[in-house]
């Protein structure tokens, strides 16, 4: 099992482009889809706590599913797998002297790799929505929150914005 | 009393005030580091944090932790960058096995049983927030759209591993890029 962790989350750290909202669905296919370790409705959990504490999302959703999953030995094991595979590429990076065409190949690259992230993104509202949207209220949550995330007067900060609807939910669901 | 301190533990202090202060995943970090690496300790110029924050984007994993790894490796070579990129990741690791180890008991009481219904419900909307901003200067025309529409399928209907869904992005990207300069 820890092994399986581990292949699926240094999967999870090769495709982490594009900021920690995209790892999201990334670990929703290992870890929801093809293990089963985690139900949706957990997932959308583990997104919001990972989202709520500190430092990187990639990195707070790698170490509470691994913990989920195996305890403290995997959320050490994920945490680690999941940075890994940046190392590498940081490694190598380095190891090139950053020669420009390098460095303007993988800029290049970056940009090529939006519209995978857009979709990542996309998928990752689709199946985090099917466990959380249960009914009209949710709904009005999730419309509300991405509402003020994208219109709200001079930009509410998201944990703010999640611990609102926490509490909204211990009022009215 | 920060110039008395070996390097390594100046590089992984700041690191670590760094990733226990920040909220809100990496991009919400860049200000703090930039601050601290900068104006404060002046470990990189302006002209090298640039640099650092395109590198550090242009490869996976978290824009964080990568950034600390390159500020670190810039002062202290490899082993810099590791201290680093631990100092940075350290806090959160021990803030979640707290929270996971000490209130396992309280995320199964009801009240935070609701408490976490909306805040998932608030995710959903956050990452459709994230997904629209991002997509918003991306998309324009019904080739873009295409783009982005073929690798949803390829992920929610055909339910491939997500990274092919992303090689296929760089594939069909190129693709449309030359097709473009044809016509």
């Amino acid at each position: 099992m820890l092994l399986d962790l581990l292949q699926s989350f240094l999967r999870v750290g090769i495709g982490a482009y594009g900021g920690g909202m995209a790892v999201i669905r990334l670990i929703y296919h290992e870890i929801v889809d093809v293990q089963g370790w985690l139900s949706a409705q957990e997932m959308a959990e583990v997104t919001a706590l990972a989202e709520m504490t500190p430092g990187p999302i990639a990195v707070n959703a790698a170490t509470y599913t691994g913990f989920c999953v195996a305890g403290v030995a995997g959320a050490a094991l994920a945490t680690v797998a999941v940075l890994l595979p940046s190392l590498v590429f940081l490694f190598l990076l380095l190891g090139l002297r950053r020669s420009g065409r390098t460095k303007n190949g993988l800029v290049k690259l970056g940009k090529l790799l939006q519209p995978g992230v857009v979709a990542l993104l996309a998928a990752a509202v689709w199946s985090l929505g099917r466990a959380t949207v249960t009914g009209w209220l949710p709904a009005l949550f999730a419309a509300g929150s991405a509402f003020l995330l994208l219109f709200g007067r001079a930009r509410i900060h998201p944990v703010l914005v999640i611990i609102l609807f926490g509490l909204l939910g211990v009022a009215f669901l | 009393m920060s110039g008395r301190l070996p390097i390594f533990a100046q590089l992984f202090g700041t690191f670590f005030f760094v990733g226990l202060f920040t909220w809100g995943g990496g991009y919400a970090m860049i200000p703090l580091i930039s601050r601290e690496v900068l104006e404060k300790r002046r470990w990189l110029t302006e002209e090298e944090f640039r640099e650092a924050l395109a590198l550090g984007s242009s490869v996976p994993g978290p824009i964080a932790s990568n950034l600390a790894f390159l500020c670190g490796a810039k002062i202290g070579g490899i082993a810099g960058g590791l201290v680093a990129q631990l100092g940075c990741v350290l806090p959160s690791f021990l803030v979640i096995l707290g929270i996971a180890a000490g209130l396992s008991r309280f995320f199964s009481a009801p009240l935070a049983h609701r408490f976490f219904l909306g805040a998932g419900a608030a995710v959903t909307g956050l990452v459709a927030a994230s997904a629209l901003r991002l997509a918003s200067p991306l998309v324009h025309g019904f080739a873009d759209f295409f783009l982005v529409a073929s690798c949803l399928a390829l992920i929610l209907g055909l339910r491939v591993h997500p990274l092919f869904a992303l090689i296929w992005a760089v594939v069909l990207g190129v693709v449309l890029r030359r097709w473009r300069h044809a016509s």
